[in-house]
């Protein structure tokens, strides 16, 4: 799984998406930190009545940039590969699938791991030489980092394990995002079901919600800004949530596993379809059609404007029907 | 040396090897002592399999004509009366009689074949 | 020895591989042939482990590839486009190929690039037969004792092909490499090859050595007064291959001196035998209608 060979295929697949993800995490991301001087330099001279905060938010902000970066990364890594024959090259070398899968996912934490020392050195080093430290002490750079990691990687296991399933760059973006926000969407697809079908409201909603939120890779960065506040003179910093980490660390051990069952010699006879194994897309046809029929209901529903059984019953129908022949026609168009 | 394989030709491939090797040792082309190209480098030039050129060998060397001496290469010794086996007697005999019935039902005269048979020993000077 | 033991494969419901089983042995050239579609390319790919088959088994020198994974790196394979590889410059391949392979001679390539004159550098600027002849040089210097070959001689010049054969026929002989040829150009693959396979609608429907095909079937041209006779033409064992008018070409399975008696009390005009060649198997083994 370390093997040269790999590593430089690898390398060649997603130079784009290194490039990308080395810009942001080295080049933008210190600068847009360099840039809070200003920001304090302001706040320090104006005595800020109206704004009394600054705002140290461009980490949040690459928890939310990260994921998408990394799942370019895997879509080079294992998606493409099924359309421009590499998939055929690597799998006629004397390799494993596991061997190939595990080195596609090495090659990924270890870029990661890369990118996200060199930008915590960077903001180190600004954080040091600036005014910055001045005001802000570094006890939160290390959960801001080490989850930051973490999640990344949780991101890119995913894209992986959801590329050994789909046999299309396409159906593996819409398939990865969709299955990272799963959780809410399947949540509130059935509430929406629940209350047009059969008018149930449900109480302790908020707690499902809740329990929902806690469970979901999405939201587990947690808060990763620093604010300071000028006026009480304090500083909140982000703190290691261990719940956070738990969640992230079982979700890429799960996903780990799944691609290193389904990343199989088999499957490559479904390449260039939605899904290349063929139960699945069935399962996947299934969520779909059910999906897409609460939509429309919903929507239905809204323009109705109220909440009326017979309105929602016409719009799952409609949703069914519709569904069922964009996900035959889709399907189609990939065989 | 130079063998020239004919697509056209009902014998195989081996066969023709063989038979073109002993002509140009006969037309003294070949002399005894000269060294014959390897099996690969035959094989390449021919562009045919390397088994081919080997069994054509064999046969050769089989019928006491070349010798392959081990590190040097493969040598012609010579295209002897003993050389002629009971097995090489036999097929020719096949041979002949297929192309002769061929030949009889095309309407080809026994006398014309036989002036035919006279017309290539006289230009050949054989043993 | 490679053996290929009751491989079976469907895909999409369709049994596109039925039962197949063959042996490679190392120093001999194979012919894979076929019509389009008769399940060339599936087998190819099962074999060296781009597809895994349903039913079946491949095994090196005794040792099943699926459970003893080491053995893979005695299978090398050259697939039918250069596509994937374009990309790569000439280091990049070989460091590829030096470490997935253990037994790659590095020396020996970069002698052999040399003598073709390749260059080193980016293969942008190679022609297609250049490019083959790199993918070629590639495979064979993997080390691996059995070399897979899908249409190496497609869309090449005369003098690339040429080269392209006289270097399989070398490695073959010198390094005594297994090598199974998936090909379409039958008249340069029937002088190479030591057996083929001819693969018919999934199954394989004949192995054989060019001889033991030539002494089985004879190919014939004849002519007669009033055309061909329809019980010479419904003999089950006499395929029409061509017939215009008083002249018929037929190819003949079974006893030739029988058969040109048979012919002879029927008074032809004309009775010639003609060599047959592997092309001629291919249209007597699939060839659809045979008629001109």
């Amino acid at each position: 799984m370390f093997s040269k060979a790999l590593w430089l295929k690898h390398s060649k697949q997603s130079r784009l998406a290194l490039i990308l993800l080395y810009l942001v995490y080295v080049v933008i991301l210190p600068f847009s930190y360099y840039n809070n001087i200003f920001e304090m330099n302001r706040a320090l001279e104006a005595s800020y009545t109206e704004y009394p905060f600054i705002y140290i938010g461009e980490f949040s902000t690459l928890a939310f940039i990260s994921p998408i970066l990394v799942l370019i990364l895997s879509i080079l890594l294992i998606g493409i590969e099924r359309n421009t024959g590499g998939i055929d090259f690597q799998f006629s070398l004397p390799y494993t699938p596991r061997q190939l899968f595990l080195s596609k996912w090495i090659f990924g934490v270890v870029h990661i791991f890369m990118a996200t020392v060199l930008l915590s050195i960077l903001t180190l080093i600004i954080h040091y030489s600036t005014i910055l430290h001045q005001y802000i002490d570094t006890s939160g750079f290390l959960p801001i980092f080490v989850t930051l990691f973490l999640f990344s990687i949780a991101f890119l296991t995913i894209g992986l394990a959801i590329g050994t399933l789909t046999g299309h760059y396409f159906s593996q973006t819409l398939f990865t995002i969709f299955t990272i926000f799963s959780p809410i969407i399947i949540f509130f697809s059935v509430l929406s079901n629940l209350k047009g079908l059969f008018n149930k409201d449900f109480n302790g909603l908020l707690e499902i919600e809740k329990k929902i939120v806690d469970w979901s890779i999405s939201f587990q960065s947690g808060s990763l800004s620093i604010t300071k506040d000028f006026d009480q003179q304090n500083v909140t910093y982000p703190t290691f949530d261990f719940h956070n980490l738990v969640v992230i660390l079982i979700y890429i051990f799960v996903f780990l596993v799944i691609g290193l069952l389904c990343y199989s010699r088999n499957a490559n006879a479904n390449n260039g379809k939605l899904f290349v194994y063929k139960k699945f897309g069935h399962l996947v046809n299934i969520l779909f059609v059910y999906l897409s029929a609460t939509c429309i209901a919903i929507l239905t529903s809204t323009i109705a404007n109220g909440s009326n059984v017979v309105v929602y019953t016409i719009g799952l129908l409609i949703g069914l029907i519709a569904g069922y022949y964009f996900y035959k026609r889709l399907n189609k168009f990939f065989e | 040396m130079i063998i020239v394989l004919d697509a056209r030709s009902h014998l195989p491939l081996w066969e023709q090897i063989v038979l073109q090797v002993k002509e140009q040792i006969l037309r003294n082309v070949l002399l005894n002592g000269d060294k014959l190209p390897s099996v690969r480098e035959l094989a390449t030039t021919l562009l045919i399999n390397p088994n081919t050129v080997s069994r054509a060998y064999q046969e050769l060397e089989r019928s006491g004509i070349i010798e392959t001496v081990r590190g040097k290469g493969t040598f012609v010794i010579g295209l002897t009366k003993e050389s002629v086996s009971e097995q090489t007697i036999l097929k020719y005999q096949n041979k002949f009689s297929n192309l002769l019935i061929e030949s009889l039902m095309e309407g080809i005269d026994e006398e014309l074949i036989i002036n035919w048979v006279k017309e290539v020993y006289s230009k050949k000077g054989v043993e | 020895m490679l053996k290929i033991h009751q491989l079976s494969k469907k895909l999409d419901e369709t049994e596109i591989l039925k039962n197949i089983s063959f042996d490679i042995e190392q120093g001999t050239i194979t012919g894979l042939i076929g019509r389009n579609g008769a399940g060339k390319t599936t087998l190819l790919r099962t074999i060296v482990g781009i597809l895994s088959p349903d039913e079946g088994a491949i095994l090196i020198d005794n040792k099943d590839i699926t459970i003893e994974p080491n053995t893979r790196n005695q299978i090398a394979y050259m697939s039918d486009t250069t596509n994937f590889i374009k990309q790569f410059t000439v280091k990049e391949l070989i460091t590829i190929y030096e470490n997935a392979y253990p037994n790659f001679d590095k020396e020996k390539f970069l002698d052999a690039l040399n003598k073709y004159k390749l260059p080193h550098g980016s293969l942008r600027k190679y022609s297609k037969g250049m490019k083959t002849l790199l993918y070629l040089l590639l495979t064979f210097s993997t080390g691996a004792n059995y070399v897979i070959l899908d249409e190496p001689t497609n869309g090449l010049d005369p003098v690339v092909k040429r080269t392209v054969l006289q270097l399989i026929i070398e490695y073959a002989s010198t390094k005594s490499v297994g090598v199974l040829i998936s090909s379409h150009h039958l008249v340069e693959l029937e002088k190479i090859i030591d057996q083929y396979l001819f693969l018919k609608e999934g199954t394989i429907d004949n192995v054989a050595t060019m001889e033991e095909s030539t002494n089985k079937h004879f190919k014939l041209q004849v002519a007669f007064e009033n055309g061909l006779p329809s019980e010479i033409e419904e003999l089950e064992h006499v395929s029409v291959f061509s017939k215009t008018g008083k002249v018929a070409i037929l190819i003949v399975s079974g006893q030739k001196e029988e058969f040109m008696q048979t012919l002879g009390k029927r008074n032809p005009l004309l009775l010639e035998e003609l060599p047959l060649t592997l092309e001629d198997l291919f249209f007597l083994k699939d060839g659809g209608e045979l008629y001109v």
